[in-house]
């Protein structure tokens, strides 16, 4: 799946530059880093390449942006606001000049920097890890799942909510995805580009903890999905899905639970033992793989 | 009897001329009319829709300048500026519109040009300022084209008959 996607963004891109990275292979890229007079930047599975052939210039990455927006810079301004594009379920980051108002991030101009992400869709990267979050009699068990940024943590949701949903290894499940950056899904017009299984719900581009209770009062979901979670509002969100009776899995950036302990926000959620297990993950050249599980019913608790 | 007849029929093209010249000049002024209608219409879909310009202007039916809002949404996704605005004119910019001066078209192309580039807020302004300034140019060309449209249907009587008697 990522070489279309990348494909999809290569429509956008100067013709100079997807001649470029088309040289390389679209297929081996994991992201194309842009920055304003400098050379191109390539992180591939094996490594990195910087192109010395295209230097964009500001009105390159304007371009590029005004492309990825449809021309229609309005209509995204909630996602600009926050640094980002999602197009064909490729998250593109955006940096330059901030804009602000009353101390609050209105837009970004002068963009002088852009980070695309290649989306993944792989169908078996939950295979090892799904068992994990089966308990007695078939129950999902809440979980949190952590990694370093770029450790396919994304990748692992998408995987988990259609295995979920499709009831794969177990009775299937009603599974809401709360999908605030539109990367887990991908929704255009309403529908996921990705497969996420039948019976999901997506909630796109709402901000999680809001989205979570909505989802909780309306669509009795048994499952919860949401990514990148951290802060109190998400926590108390959280704790209410579980009183609720769904099951939450997320994921969140970090080390280890030991390490999550001691950030604002996201440690409370972890000392609050809200999760029942924690998975942290890590990536190598063959692929995702798991790092280790602890959690409050684990030997060794959080330190397992 | 034949002069007769050719008279008749020099009077008949000549009004017809001059109806037809005063309706084009009647014509140029219901075409901004039309085009401020429309990039009201498109405001107000902004307010409430804030969709993708491709699938807000789909989505409005009863805009007047159709082909021409079709061209806008056709190619505003791929084109901007002036090389927007050359493929727009080259699409959609037919009939009554055609007969406006690029003066007269400037509002619209500062709005067509305008689409897309900023946030709601700031779009909102642009589209406003560009409503005004298209007000202003309908104002000024419904003001004198009543008068404009007359000296036009009478001029062509006027030769009509004239031409009329040289006959007869």
């Amino acid at each position: 799946m990522k070489p279309d996607r990348l494909q999809a963004i290569a429509g956008v891109l100067p013709p100079q530059l997807k001649g470029v990275v088309a040289v390389e292979g679209f297929a081996r890229v994991e992201e194309i880093r842009l920055r304003v007079g400098k050379p191109v930047q390539l992180i591939m599975s094996d490594g990195e390449k910087m192109l010395e052939d295209f230097i964009p210039r500001q009105a390159d990455c304007q371009k590029i942006v005004q492309s990825l927006c449809e021309n229609s810079l309005y209509a995204y301004e909630n996602e600009l606001r926050q640094g980002y594009v999602t197009y064909a379920g490729c998250r593109v980051g955006i940096v330059g000049k901030a804009v602000c108002e009353n101390s609050l991030l209105r837009r970004v101009s002068e963009v002088n920097a852009l980070n695309i992400r290649a989306a993944e869709e792989w169908r078996d990267a939950a295979e090892r890890v799904f068992p994990h979050m089966i308990g007695r009699g078939g129950r999902a068990i809440s979980t949190l799942i952590v990694s370093r940024p770029g450790a396919g943590k994304t990748t692992l949701l998408r995987d988990i909510a259609r295995r979920f949903s499709n009831g794969m290894g177990t009775a299937p499940r009603k599974v809401c995805v709360i999908d605030e950056r539109q990367e887990l899904c991908a929704c255009k017009a309403g529908v996921p580009e990705f497969d996420v299984g039948v019976r999901t719900d997506v909630l796109y581009g709402c901000p999680k903890a809001q989205g979570m209770s909505l989802a909780v009062r309306t669509m009795s979901p048994d499952v919860i999905i949401t990514d990148e979670i951290g802060c109190m509002e998400d926590a108390a969100a959280i704790r209410d899905a579980l009183t609720y009776g769904a099951a939450v899995i997320a994921s969140a950036h970090g080390v280890d639970a030991e390490e999550l302990k001691h950030r604002s926000g996201i440690g409370d959620i972890v000392k609050a033992e809200l999760f029942e297990k924690l998975i942290v993950i890590d990536r190598d050249e063959k692929g995702t793989y798991i790092k280790g599980i602890s959690g409050p019913g684990i030997r060794g608790g959080y330190n397992a | 009897m034949h002069s007769l007849i050719a008279a008749i029929l020099i009077f008949a093209a000549c009004a017809l001329a001059g109806n037809s010249a005063a309706k084009s000049i009647i014509g140029r002024a219901d075409a901004l009319d039309a085009v401020k209608t429309d990039m009201a219409a498109i405001k107000l879909q902004l307010k409430y829709s804030a969709a993708p310009a491709p699938q807000m202007l789909s989505e409005l039916r009863e805009l007047q300048h159709k082909q021409l809002w079709d061209a806008v949404a056709a190619n505003i996704a791929v084109k901007s500026g002036d090389e927007l605005w050359e493929a727009v004119v080259g699409e959609g910019v037919t009939g009554r519109l055609k007969q406006l001066s690029p003066e007269q078209l400037e509002p619209l192309r500062a709005f067509v040009c305008g689409m897309g580039t900023s946030d709601i807020a700031t779009q909102e302004k642009h589209m406003e300022l560009c409503i005004l300034r298209a007000e202003q140019q309908a104002s000024a060309n419904r003001k004198g084209s009543a008068e404009r449209a007359k000296v036009a249907r009478s001029l062509g009587m006027l030769a009509g008959i004239a031409g009329a008697i040289l006959f007869v």
